[in-house]
């Protein structure tokens, strides 16, 4: 039976707020919103799993063992909560759990997380460059969430509070080339 | 001599005899005769009356038969010159929509040329742009240092907009 949507709000509220005070308590809050986003994106890209996580036929006990075994080098306040979810078949929930609690850790640290997607390490340099850029945008303090991806080939991709700067070598590349595809010939007509 | 006097005896008889003659006719025969003559002469007079007329009838018949020969010489000469206008108007018409169907069909050619060229243009701009962009990309991936990717990087940190609404 679907539930009400209310009832849905609370529910991540109450994951998010209870994933909080537990990462608070071990002061690995700002870890595991990295460690969240790489959840959702495993659940996105394994239907397989959402499926058996989601299905009424698999005991509540055996979800919850599927969980703590798929994501066992993730925070263990991160698995803990995430096991309940799945024994209440809640795990297709885990992607808002994930914006709620990154809106409550940020608050909770007074910070903005920043996402940031390069081919190579950042330096400290970097790291300070952009932390400063970016804090005084913010009117916050900046904590980096670095990504590496050598698909984009270069340059960066940045992302906060659900905006993005795309800035990467992959994407101008496109840009390009939908540009030289699209561009009109002269001569004759 | 002799022979040139009348004998009296049988002068005078004969002469009684032809005056009584004479008489007769005047009074029985010449008034007949005469009224015959008359009838004779009216009647002469009457058919030759009755040919005028006919003769008169037949130059009027006459002149409308030539007037409606005139007439139809005349719509004839009419229908014929609008026959050969309609023909020529037919005959223009035929080629004119000869004409366009032959401009048609080259305008439809020459499109489908044309569409045929621009999607070859198309592709062959898709594929080039694809070649290039893989070029660049093999390039880019492959040729630039761990610093010229913090150079990089450092430079569209610093061009980068807002993401604070």
């Amino acid at each position: 039976m679907p539930k009400n949507r209310l009832i849905t709000k609370s529910e991540i509220s109450t994951y998010a707020e209870v994933l909080l005070d537990a990462t608070q308590q071990s002061g690995t809050t700002f870890e595991v919103t990295g460690q969240l986003q790489d959840v959702c994106s495993i659940m996105r890209s394994h239907p397989g799993l959402r499926d058996n996580l989601n299905d009424d036929t698999v005991p509540p006990e055996n979800r919850s063992n599927i969980v703590r075994e798929v994501f066992k080098d993730c925070d263990p306040s991160l698995v803990a909560v995430m096991a309940v979810m799945a024994e209440r078949r809640d795990m297709d929930l885990i992607s808002r759990v994930a914006e709620d609690f990154n809106d409550l850790a940020e608050d909770a640290l007074d910070v903005v997380f920043l996402d940031v997607t390069t081919v190579v390490e950042l330096d400290d340099a970097l790291r300070k460059k952009i932390k400063e850029k970016f804090a005084a945008q913010f009117g916050r303090d900046v904590m980096l969430r670095e990504h590496i991806d050598p698909s984009i080939l270069g340059g960066v991709i940045l992302g906060a509070h659900g905006k993005r700067i795309d800035a990467s070598v992959v994407t101008k590349l496109e840009d390009a080339r939908v540009v030289l595809s699209s561009v009109k010939t002269g001569g004759e007509s | 001599m002799e022979m040139l006097i009348p004998n009296l005896g049988e002068f005078i008889p004969t002469l009684i005899a032809f005056i009584v003659l004479v008489i007769i006719l005047a009074k029985f025969g010449w008034p007949a005769i005469i009224g015959i003559l008359d009838r004779r002469k009216e009647k002469i007079e009457s058919d030759l009356g009755a040919a005028e007329e006919a003769r008169v009838e037949g130059e009027r018949t006459l002149e409308e038969y030539k007037a409606q020969l005139a007439d139809a010489r005349q719509e004839a000469a009419t229908i014929v010159a609008e026959a050969k206008q309609q023909g020529a108007a037919v005959q223009a018409d035929l080629t004119a929509q000869a004409q366009a169907e032959a401009d048609q069909i080259v305008a439809k050619a020459r499109d489908e040329i044309e569409s045929e060229k621009r999607a070859a243009i198309a592709e062959l701009q898709s594929s080039v742009a694809d070649l290039t962009v893989a070029v660049a990309s093999r390039v880019v991936g492959e040729d630039l240092t761990d610093a010229e990717h913090r150079k990089l990087i450092e430079r569209c940190v610093d061009e980068a907009g807002s993401l604070d609404a």
